[in-house]
């Protein structure tokens, strides 16, 4: 338990500190540029791989960041679970009147009588509604 | 694989305790039914007429998870102080929590707002004099 919480811990730590590198490097990486363009190109045309780097690397570079920060929760977390998508088994019937035939842990709902033959002779209920979701 | 299996004891209970809590606050039996229901709303309607003497005071809601669906059936008592826009105002708001994933608290959702909703029909022309 606490190898795995500490493992966690870990994993966490490091995606943290590789996007923070990531953000750092990204935002800081102008500041370290030796000279203009406009000094290597005296005629004032940019040349084709600093175009590339411009208009497609720092694109590319921002959504990488983006998908990063996006998914790098779920490298270490487990995913969320419905309670509804989960279910799997038997019918739970849940009352306080446990002389009843809903009894909780019933669910012998599935027998071989059908709902028509255990409602007929029995006044149908008037009310209610339906949905689904 | 035993009765309720999907439903941890935890979610049993505080489904107990919801459906106790409603019966208390308004007086009426309600019933929680998780599971397949085959037929839809005559499975549904089945399951609350096997309660048999207190069907008519009962409020039965029924979730089919697999299948997405859920049931509101009141009993004809249950009926004329739960109306069927209640049940679906409860309906909407338990869908919504299922939505999201949340079994438990849709039912607490739905179940509470129908407890609270449940009074007796408004008369009127009672005035003797």
């Amino acid at each position: 338990m606490t190898s795995e919480l500490s493992r966690r811990i870990m994993s966490r730590s490091l995606a943290a500190a590789g996007t923070i590198a990531v953000v750092s490097i990204a935002g800081t990486a102008p500041a370290f540029a030796s000279g203009s363009v406009a000094d290597n190109n005296p005629t004032g045309l940019m040349s084709p791989g600093t175009a590339v780097l411009i208009f497609l690397g720092i694109p590319a570079l921002v959504a990488a960041v983006i998908w990063l920060l996006a998914y790098a929760p779920s490298w270490t977390r487990k995913a969320r679970t419905s309670d509804s998508d989960a279910f799997t088994g038997d019918a739970l019937v849940v009352s306080s009147d446990a002389d009843s035939g809903m009894a909780i842990g019933g669910g012998d709902f599935g027998s071989t009588k059908t709902p028509m033959d255990i409602a007929s002779g029995i006044d149908v209920p008037p009310g209610g509604t339906s949905a689904r979701w | 694989m035993p009765a309720g299996d999907g439903v941890t004891e935890r979610q049993r209970q505080a489904i107990e305790q919801i459906v106790t809590s409603a019966e208390r606050e308004c007086g009426l039996t309600f019933k929680v039914y998780v599971g397949q229901l085959r037929d839809g709303r005559d499975s549904a309607q089945a399951l609350l007429a096997q309660s048999s003497s207190e069907a008519e005071r009962t409020v039965l809601t029924a979730i089919d998870p697999t299948s997405r669906a859920l049931e509101i059936v009141t009993g004809s008592h249950a009926a004329t102080v739960i109306d069927d826009r209640t049940c679906a105002l409860a309906a909407l708001a338990m869908t919504s929590s299922f939505q999201a994933g949340e079994l438990v608290g849709g039912i607490r959702n739905g179940i509470n707002l129908m407890a609270q909703h449940a009074r007796l029909p408004e008369r009127r022309h009672i005035d003797t004099v």
